[in-house]
């Protein structure tokens, strides 16, 4: 008896003895709630996306917690600035990754910071839920990482599909000399062709760039049918006024990545952009949309207390995903990383998320529309403006 | 074939910018020749020009009271600049007064951020001149016409000052040998001062009318500092004229490049002209080596 007392008070011991050594390798937030740190561009050239998606967080944060948080659990955002810049985002990033209590890492950086923290998302074995437009973030795929906007490829494949079916037989490019830009320049190249159109110049700038007339004047000179921009932040403004300037007639479509309240304050208001062109996620479209992605466009809207702009409506998916992951999850980092490994059809507002082991993009072009500025606000583009 | 439309697009447009460089390249020059210091915080000033004028025209202020309030502002700063971060290390060594103005610069990018924040910021052209005219063949804002005058008229004074006026001597004599104006009852400090201060007014005065046609962006002196220091540069830092220069060709082949050459290639190029250019003058084709500058002025 006594012997089989000492056995079960040693098993027991060794019991609590092994728990403790297995804790410290899944670190979870033990205490009730669930700590989700964000990096936004808050500042610098991206901060034209960065602040809607932050305040899109900030949003979902507050809604998720009213419905009662995940598993009983509140839900906590710690947000960090990473200034448009790779090495305070990496920073940030290490900041954020270190922080034990932190279970869930939110990107709304540029696609050049984002890339700058990718190597070290298997390092710090965080889930990470990211924006940003480059396809390189989620292909090939980390472990870790999951992209929820979509990639330049699915927006470029939707406007030359589009651009086919209006008649439109060569395109002109303008584009930043960064990742982004470049990615924007080659994949409106590989779609044009795959779609008949030829492409007849690409220009680029660099970030600080202020005159565009050079750049302008060479695609002018080029006679194309349609003219992209993918450019962003005081750039955009300046290729627009200066494209309108130089009364150049082709259509002109831009990067959504261009449109936020910063860029229609400064052209004069939603009005003076009208007859502009964006392959857009539908999520941009508001209320045309319907279904699951109009109603939760609706509670977005609800929660913001404003009509929401499409870096709003990415902030908002980065939350359905992960409400999703920690729901279907036992909370801990890897439980939650392999839940939204698993991410099958699951609706958002810019279409639906599916995740594979080997391609994190997350969503694809069925979420895309190509959209037309008309009276202040962007519709379905059925034609061609002017015609 | 070649097409006088687009040359004439390339080349006006290119002397806008180029103005702006020109005021800050004069910047430069009058600080450096003056005080021995390289001022890196010149391009800073045009930013707050712009911001300033942006401000005011927002609260309410008419045109020119606002690019009055944005010249005001500039000059302070840079009397500010001068009083407060260069006069206590004026007897130390060059690399310690360059790296002052460095960190006045980083000082007023961060400052500027945090009063106006990141996003640009557009100004309305002047005179309500918002279209566009043809000339040459070329379609330019109206705005530009308000930077191509206003930069002329500001060399117009400034030649006259530096002639005709009694400062404006001494701030030359301070140029041509600092030890021998200082022996001669120039009082050297108080013409550091005045032309820091003047070259703050010229870049805010730059960044005013360049406003409506670039935006106004906190982080946008350093690629005006650098193409303005590019110009002094070339200028040879010494002749106000010759900078001046320098900066409406540095405007110039920026576009011309990006026009003729490629998008891709017009920094490559300028800069390669500045190699070039500093290849030549530092010596290459000359015999023998100069004796190692001390850092004093002379």
């Amino acid at each position: 008896m006594n012997n089989l007392k000492k056995l079960k008070v040693l098993l027991s011991l060794s019991a609590l003895f092994g728990l403790l050594l297995v804790l410290p390798a899944s670190p979870t937030n033990a205490d009730d709630k669930i700590k989700i740190g964000a990096i936004c561009s808050l500042s610098g050239p991206a901060a034209g996306f960065g602040k809607p998606y932050c305040d899109a967080f900030k949003a979902y944060v507050k809604v998720w917690n009213t419905r009662g948080g995940s598993k009983g659990k509140k839900i906590e955002l710690a947000i960090l600035d990473d200034e448009t810049n790779g090495v305070t985002a990496v920073n940030a990033f290490r900041r954020h990754a270190g922080d034990k209590d932190i279970d869930f890492i939110w990107l709304a950086i540029s696609s050049n910071s984002t890339l700058s923290v990718k190597p070290l998302a298997s390092e710090a074995k965080i889930p990470i839920v990211s924006g940003g437009a480059a396809d390189a973030i989620g292909i090939p795929a980390d472990p870790y990482l999951f992209k929820v906007a979509p990639g330049t490829k699915a927006f470029g494949e939707a406007l030359m599909a589009w651009a086919q079916k209006q008649g439109i037989k060569s395109i002109a490019t303008i584009t930043a000399t960064d990742a982004y830009g470049q990615s924007e320049k080659n994949n409106i190249k590989a779609h044009a062709s795959k779609f008949g159109i030829k492409v007849l110049a690409q220009e680029t700038f660099a970030l600080s760039d202020t005159n565009f007339n050079a750049q302008l004047i060479r695609i002018r000179n080029s006679k194309p049918d349609l003219v992209f921009s993918g450019a962003t932040g005081g750039p955009a403004i300046l290729v627009f006024k200066q494209y309108k300037q130089l009364r150049l007639s082709p259509p002109l479509s831009l990067s959504q990545g261009a449109i936020n309240r910063a860029f229609f304050k400064a052209i004069g208001g939603p009005k003076a952009a009208n007859g502009i062109l964006m392959a857009t996620n539908q999520g941009t479209l508001g209320s045309e949309i319907g279904g699951v992605a109009g109603q939760e466009y609706a509670k977005l809207e609800k929660a913001l207390g404003h009509s929401a702009m499409i870096f709003n409506t990415f902030g908002w998916d980065h939350g359905l995903v992960t409400e999703w992951a920690f729901n279907n999850s036992d909370g801990s980092r890897e439980g939650v990383r392999a839940a939204l490994d698993k991410i099958k059809e699951i609706e958002a507002i810019n279409g639906p998320f599916n995740y594979k082991p080997d391609n994190h993009i997350g969503q694809d072009s069925r979420g895309l529309r190509v959209a037309i500025m008309k009276g202040g606000k962007f519709v379905l583009a059925d034609k061609l403006p002017g015609k | 074939m070649f097409d006088f439309a687009t040359f004439s697009q390339f080349l006006l447009s290119g002397l806008t910018t180029g103005c702006i460089y020109a005021l800050v390249a004069l910047g430069f020059v009058l600080c450096a020749n003056v005080s021995g210091v390289l001022n890196f915080a010149q391009g800073e000033f045009v930013v707050y020009g712009g911001l300033v004028a942006v401000s005011l025209i927002g609260f309410g202020a008419p045109t020119l009271l606002a690019v009055m309030g944005a010249v005001f502002v500039g000059g302070l700063l840079g009397l500010i600049q001068e009083r407060l971060t260069l006069e206590p290390v004026r007897h130390s060594p060059a690399f310690i007064q360059i790296t002052v103005t460095l960190g006045v610069s980083v000082l007023l990018r961060g400052l500027a951020l945090i009063i106006w924040g990141k996003d640009p910021l557009a100004m309305p052209a002047f005179g309500g001149m918002d279209g566009v005219f043809e000339f040459a063949g070329a379609i330019l804002p109206w705005q530009n016409l308000w930077v191509w005058v206003t930069t002329a008229l500001l060399m117009v004074v400034m030649f006259w000052f530096l002639k005709f006026t009694r400062a404006g001597c001494a701030v030359r004599a301070c140029s041509i040998n600092l030890h021998a104006a200082r022996l001669m009852g120039i009082n050297t400090e108080r013409m550091s001062t005045l032309v820091f201060a003047a070259s703050g007014a010229l870049g805010a005065l730059g960044g005013a009318v360049i406003a409506p046609i670039a935006l106004a962006l906190w982080s946008s002196g350093l690629d005006y500092g650098l193409k303005g220091f590019i110009g002094a540069v070339i200028g040879g830092f010494r002749s106000p004229g010759l900078a001046v220069l320098g900066g409406l060709g540095i405007g110039v082949a920026e576009l011309m490049a990006a026009g003729y050459v490629s998008s891709g290639a017009k920094d490559m190029i300028v800069y390669l002209v500045l190699l070039i250019y500093l290849l030549i003058r530092g010596g290459v084709f000359a015999r023998g080596r100069a004796a190692l500058l001390t850092g004093e002025s002379s």
